[in-house]
C-alpha cells in the first residue's frame, strides 16, 4: 500500500489537473522537486508546512504516491473539446431564451412591439449598459479568477463583491453623464430619456450580476434568472396589464435579484469548499492588474456597439428625434449574431485545443529542442486560425443564404448581411488571439490592438454613415474588426517567436 | 422675456464661450508668444479661421455635423499641443511608468488621501494667463463689453423675430449647414456653426443671440486696436464707446456678417507687427464672412481708426477722450438697449412679433415633425429641421373656397397638427413697398409677395376666406394664438 505525504490535500500542484489537461506522473524524485519547486514550495517551505527536512524529502515522500495517479489520456482530451465548445456557447443560452419569448409572447426581457422612439431609447439604454459594465465584468472575472484558480475561493469572494459596489457606481455615474447631455440636446423626447436610463441602469446590474455566473461558469443559472425575469414580464404585463415598459424593468430587477442571490450562494460554496481566510487586497494593486482587461472590456462592447449608434444618429431632417431606431438594420444585425454566437463558441475550446497541444509539446520538447517546440505551436496556431476562418465562411454562407431566401428584409438588405457577417468573423479571429494573449498575461497587447479598432470603426462608420445611408455604418463594424483581428494576430505572432518564455512568465 | 429665453441666452452665450474663448485659449496655451494678450488674440484668430474654414469645407460636403465637427476641434487641439511639445514626455516609457506609478501610489492611499488635484499638467496650465497688468484698465476692458453684451441681449430677450432681412436668410442657412442638408456657403453663417452644435438650440435661436455677442466682441476689438494704437486707455473706451453705439443705430445692436467681419480685419491692424502671419489670417478669415467690405464694415474700422489718429495727432483731444470716455460708454449702452426697441417698435418690419412667438412655441411645444405651418417665408428659417412648412402664397394658391367649403374636404397633410397663420391687418412696415421698383435692393423673389402691399393683402384675404370657409364645415379647427393683428388657427388631423 502506498502511503500519502502528510499534508497530501494541499500539494493540488502536484495532482492532475481539474480541467482534463494532460498530466503524466513524474519520472522519477527529481521530477518531482522540479515540479514542486515551480508550484514554490522551497526547501524553507517543505520544512515549515510539511516536516520534511527539505524539498527532496518531500519529493522523495511524493514520488510513489503520484505514481498511483493514472495519465491522462489524449482521448479524453478530445472529447472534452467538444464539451468547451457548448461551454464557450452556453453564454448566449440568455440570448436565446429572449428570442423564443420573442417568438411567443411577441416581446421579451427588453423590446417587442414598441413605438420607434420607444425602440431607440431601449436601445441606447442597453447599449450603454453594456459598454459601462463590460469593463468591470472583465476587471472583476479576471481578478476573481486568479484566486479561484489558486483554490483562494475566500478571497475570490471578496474581489467579487467589492467589484459589484463599484460597478455600480461607476454604473450609475455614467448614466447620469450620459443623461446630461440626451436632455441638454434633446437627444431623446421626454420621458424616453428617462426610460433609457432606467434600462441602462437596471441590464447594467443584470451584466454584473451574469458576468460573477459566468465567471464561475454558471451559465446555466444565468439562463434561470432570464427565465424568472421573462416570467415577471409576462406575470405584470399580461395578467396585471402593467404597461410593457414598467413590466420589463421589473422583470429585469428579478432577473437580476436571482442572479444575485445565484451568485452569492455559489460564492460561498466556492469559500467553504476551499477553506481558508482571504488575504488583504490592495487597490492599487487591482488597478494595475486589472485596468488593461477594463480597458478592454469597454471598447469591445464599443467595438460591437458603434456601428448601430452611427447608424442611429445618421440625421434624418424628417426623424422626430436625432436619434432613430433602425428597424431593418437591426434585424440584418440579428441575423448576423447568430452566425457570431455560433463562431465564438468555438474560441473556448480552441483555446483550450492550444494550450493541451503546448503543454504535451513541452514534455514532448526538452529544453534543447526550443526551435521545434516553437515550430509546433506555430503550426498549432495556424491550424487553429485556418479552422476558423473556414468555419467562419460556412457559418456566414450558410446564414446568409437561408436568411436572404427566406426573409425579404435581409434579402433587400444583403450588402449590410455580408459586412455583419464578414465582422463577425472577423471579430471572432480578434477573441481568440485575446484569449490567447490572456492566458499569456499580456493584456496590455490587447488593449492596445482594440483602442485602434474602435478609432478605426468610428471613422469609418461615421464618414460612410454620412456621405451615403445609414446601412454603411457596418463597413465601420467591418473594418474595425478587421483591424482589431490584424492587430491581435501580429501581438501573437510576434509572442509565438518566444512562447516558452510567456508561457513560463505567465503562469508563475 | 419668458424664462425659456433665459435658458436660451444662457446656452448660446456657453456655446459661444466654448468657441471663441475656451479654444482660442487652450490654443493660446501653446503659444510661444511673450505678450501673453496678443497671444490670445493670435490664438482667436486662428481657432475662429479653423472653425471657419472646417465647416465650410465639411459643409460642403453636407459633413457639417456634430460629430465631425467635434473631431476636427480635437485634431486641431491636438495638433496645436502636439507642435508645442505638451506631447514629448508621452515618448519617454520612463516618464509614463512614473505617472502609473503616480497613480498606484494615490490609488493606495485612497480612503486617506485628500481630493486636491493638483497635478502638474494643471499648475502647468495656470500660469499662462492674460497678463492684467498689459493694458492698464483690464477691469474697464472687461467690464464695458460684458455691459455691452448685456444690453445687445435686451431686444432678443423681449422679441424673437429679426429687423434685418440678412438674418433671416443667416439663420436658415445656418439650420441647413448644420443639419448637413444643402445650402449656398455663407461665411457669416458657417462661424457659428460650433455654438449651434455646443448650444443644443436651432440655427435662428443661436443667430438671434449671437448678433450681441459679436456686438461685445467688436467693442473688446475696438478697445484692444485704440489702446495699442495710442497707449491710452480712455481714448480706448471712448473709441468702443462709439463703435457700441454705431452698432445700435446701423444694425440695431445685432451684428451682421460687415459687423462680424470687421472684427477680424481690427484684428489684423493690432496683430500686423507681433505676428505677420496672424494678421494675414485674420485678413482671410474677414474676407470669408464677407468677401466684398460693405458700408458697415467701413464705418467699423473706419472709425476706431479715426479715433487714434485724433488721439495721437492733438494732445487736448487726449484729454478730451479721457473726458468723455464714461459718458459716452454709458451712452452707448443705452443706445443699445433703447434704439432696437425704437427702430423696431411692436411690430414689423417682416413680421408681427406675434407670429414669430407663435412659430417659436410650435417648434419648442409639439414632437418634431409632426406638425405644418403655413405662413409667410420669414417663419422657414423657426421651422427649417423642427417642423414642416408652406408658403401662405402657395396655399391660397393651391385650394379654393369651393373646395374646401366640401363637406367631405380635409387638408391632405400628413402631420397631426396644421398651423395656418392669417394677418387680420395685413403688415405695413418700411419694408413692405407698394411696388416692385419700392423695394429696390431688397427685392427677393421668395419674399416679394409679402413685400408688396397689395399682393400682401391679396394673399391674407384668401387665405383668410379659405379658413373660415373650413372652418364652418370642421368645428375641430381651433385658434391656436390670437391678438388684434393676426390669427393663428390649429387643424388636427
Amino acid at each position: 500500500m502506498t502511503r500519502s505525504p502528510k499534508r497530501a490535500t494541499t500539494l493540488s500542484c502536484l495532482l492532475p489537473p481539474a480541467d482534463s489537461l494532460p498530466w503524466a506522473p513524474p519520472l522519477d524524485s527529481c521530477d518531482v522537486v522540479v515540479r514542486l519547486e515551480t508550484a514554490g514550495i522551497t526547501d524553507t517551505v517543505a520544512q515549515r508546512e510539511y516536516g520534511y527536512h527539505d524539498a527532496w524529502g518531500l519529493a522523495e515522500a511524493c514520488f510513489s504516491w503520484l505514481r498511483t495517479f493514472p495519465a491522462s489520456d489524449v482521448r479524453g482530451c478530445r472529447q472534452s473539446s467538444l464539451v468547451e465548445y457548448w461551454k464557450g456557447l452556453s453564454f448566449a443560452l440568455p440570448l436565446c431564451l429572449c428570442c423564443l419569448a420573442m417568438v411567443i409572447f411577441r416581446f421579451s426581457l427588453w423590446g417587442g412591439d414598441v413605438s420607434p422612439q420607444l425602440a431607440a431609447a431601449v436601445g441606447f439604454g442597453t447599449v450603454s449598459s453594456f459598454v459601462t459594465t463590460g469593463g468591470v465584468v472583465q476587471a472583476m472575472a479576471r481578478r476573481g479568477l486568479f484566486f479561484f484558480t489558486v483554490h483562494d475561493g475566500a478571497t475570490g469572494e471578496i474581489v467579487c463583491w467589492r467589484w459589484v459596489p463599484l460597478g455600480a457606481a461607476w454604473l450609475a455615474i455614467c448614466g447620469l453623464v450620459l443623461l446630461a447631455p440626451c436632455r441638454y440636446y434633446h437627444w431623446l423626447p421626454a420621458p424616453f430619456d428617462w426610460i433609457a436610463l432606467a434600462f441602462h441602469l437596471s441590464l447594467g446590474l443584470l451584466w454584473l450580476a451574469t458576468g460573477i455566473l459566468h465567471m464561475l461558469e454558471r451559465s446555466l443559472w444565468s439562463a434561470v434568472a432570464t427565465v424568472a425575469g421573462i416570467c415577471s414580464v409576462v406575470l405584470f404585463h399580461r395578467t396585471l396589464h402593467v404597461p410593457l415598459v414598467g413590466a420589463q424593468i421589473t422583470g429585469i430587477a428579478v432577473a437580476t435579484a436571482f442572479a444575485f442571490a445565484a451568485s452569492f450562494v455559489f460564492l460561498r460554496a466556492r469559500r467553504r469548499a476551499d477553506g481558508g481566510r482571504p488575504r488583504a487586497l490592495s487597490s492599487a494593486l487591482d488597478l494595475y492588474l486589472a485596468w488593461p482587461y477594463f480597458l478592454f472590456g469597454a471598447l469591445y462592447f464599443l467595438l460591437i456597439f458603434a456601428d448601430r449608434l452611427l447608424a442611429w444618429t445618421v440625421p434624418d431632417i424628417a426623424a422626430a428625434s436625432p436619434v432613430q431606431f433602425r428597424g431593418d438594420y437591426e434585424t440584418v444585425l440579428d441575423v448576423a449574431l447568430i452566425a457570431f454566437v455560433l463562431q465564438v463558441g468555438g474560441v473556448r475550446a480552441a483555446t483550450f485545443t492550444f494550450f493541451r497541444n503546448m503543454v504535451r509539446s513541452q514534455k514532448q520538447h526538452g529544453i534543447s529542442a526550443r526551435a521545434e517546440f516553437l515550430r509546433d505551436m506555430k503550426r498549432a496556431y495556424a491550424k487553429n486560425a485556418t479552422s476558423f476562418i473556414l468555419l467562419g465562411a460556412a457559418v456566414s454562407t450558410c446564414l446568409y443564404l437561408t436568411a436572404s431566401r427566406f426573409s425579404t428584409v435581409v434579402h433587400d438588405r444583403g450588402g449590410t448581411l455580408l459586412g455583419a457577417l464578414l465582422g463577425g468573423s472577423l471579430m471572432v479571429i480578434g477573441l481568440w488571439n485575446t484569449s490567447l494573449l490572456f492566458r499569456l498575461a499580456l493584456p496590455v497587447d490587447v488593449a492596445a490592438a482594440i483602442a485602434p479598432a474602435v478609432a478605426v470603426d468610428l471613422l469609418i462608420g461615421y464618414l460612410l454613415s454620412r456621405l451615403g445611408s445609414y446601412h454603411y455604418a457596418v463597413a465601420g463594424f467591418g473594418t474595425g474588426a478587421g483591424c482589431f483581428a490584424a492587430l491581435t494576430t501580429r501581438n501573437v505572432l510576434r509572442r509565438l517567436k518566444a512562447l516558452d518564455y510567456y508561457y513560463l512568465s505567465s503562469s508563475v | 422675456m419668458m424664462p425659456y429665453d433665459l435658458l436660451d441666452v444662457f446656452r448660446v452665450s456657453l456655446g459661444f464661450l466654448v468657441v471663441f474663448g475656451v479654444v482660442p485659449w487652450l490654443a493660446a496655451l501653446s503659444s510661444p508668444r511673450e505678450d501673453g494678450l496678443l497671444a490670445h488674440c493670435g490664438a482667436f484668430v486662428r481657432a475662429s479661421l479653423f472653425g471657419e474654414v472646417a465647416a465650410l469645407l465639411l459643409g460642403s460636403m453636407r459633413l457639417c455635423l456634430p460629430g465631425s465637427m467635434a473631431a476636427a476641434y480635437v485634431l486641431f487641439l491636438l495638433t496645436v499641443m502636439f507642435r508645442s511639445g505638451i506631447f514629448r514626455p508621452l515618448r519617454n516609457p520612463q516618464w509614463l511608468r512614473a505617472q502609473l506609478h503616480s497613480l498606484i501610489v494615490f490609488a493606495d492611499r485612497l480612503p486617506s488621501a485628500p481630493w486636491r488635484f493638483e497635478s502638474a499638467g494643471f499648475r502647468q496650465a495656470s500660469f499662462r494667463r492674460v497678463d492684467s497688468a498689459a493694458p492698464a484698465s483690464f477691469g474697464q476692458m472687461c467690464l464695458f463689453p460684458a455691459l455691452v453684451a448685456l444690453a445687445a441681449c435686451f431686444y432678443p430677450l423681449n422679441y424673437v423675430r429679426f429687423l434685418n432681412t440678412d438674418t433671416y436668410s443667416r439663420a436658415l442657412a445656418l439650420q441647413k449647414l448644420t443639419l448637413g442638408q444643402p445650402s449656398a456657403l455663407d461665411g457669416s453663417a458657417s462661424l457659428l456653426a460650433s455654438v449651434v452644435f455646443l448650444s443644443g438650440c436651432d440655427g435662428a435661436t443661436v443667430v438671434r443671440f449671437a448678433g450681441a455677442f459679436f456686438t461685445a466682441l467688436l467693442v473688446v476689438t475696438t478697445f484692444l486696436v485704440v489702446f495699442r494704437l495710442t497707449a491710452s486707455s480712455p481714448t480706448g473706451l471712448t473709441a468702443a464707446g462709439v463703435v457700441a453705439a454705431l452698432a445700435a443705430f446701423v444694425n440695431a445692436g445685432q451684428l451682421q456678417a460687415g459687423g462680424m467681419s470687421s472684427i477680424f480685419w481690427l484684428l489684423s491692424i493690432l496683430l500686423w507687427r507681433p505676428s505677420r502671419l496672424d494678421a494675414i489670417w485674420s485678413m482671410a478669415l474677414a474676407l470669408l464672412i464677407e468677401p466684398i467690405p460693405g458700408r458697415d464694415t467701413i464705418l467699423y474700422v473706419a472709425i476706431p481708426a479715426a479715433i487714434a489718429w485724433l488721439a495721437i495727432s492733438s494732445r487736448a483731444l487726449l484729454r478730451c477722450f479721457e473726458a468723455i470716455r464714461a459718458p459716452v460708454a454709458l451712452a452707448a449702452i443705452g443706445c443699445l438697449i433703447v434704439v432696437p426697441l425704437e427702430s423696431a417698435g411692436h411690430n414689423g418690419p417682416y413680421e408681427y412679433e406675434t407670429a414669430a412667438r407663435a412659430v417659436s412655441r410650435i417648434a419648442r411645444e409639439f414632437p418634431q415633425n409632426t406638425w405644418l405651418v403655413i405662413a409667410p417665408v420669414q417663419e422657414l428659417a423657426f421651422t427649417y429641421g423642427r417642423g414642416w412648412h408652406m408658403q401662405l402664397s402657395e396655399f391660397v394658391r393651391r385650394y379654393d373656397v369651393g373646395e374646401v367649403s366640401q363637406p367631405g374636404f380635409h387638408f391632405p397633410f400628413p402631420v397631426a397638427d396644421t398651423f395656418v397663420f392669417v394677418e387680420k391687418r395685413p403688415l405695413v412696415s418700411r419694408a413692405v413697398g407698394s411696388g416692385l421698383s419700392a423695394l429696390g435692393p431688397r427685392f427677393d423673389p421668395a419674399m416679394a409677395p409679402y413685400q408688396l402691399r397689395l399682393s400682401r393683402v391679396s394673399i391674407e384675404f384668401e387665405a383668410a376666406s379659405l379658413m373660415a370657409a373650413y372652418r364652418s364645415r370642421h368645428p375641430e379647427v381651433r385658434v391656436f394664438v390670437e391678438d388684434q393683428n393676426l390669427v393663428v388657427y390649429r387643424i388636427p388631423s
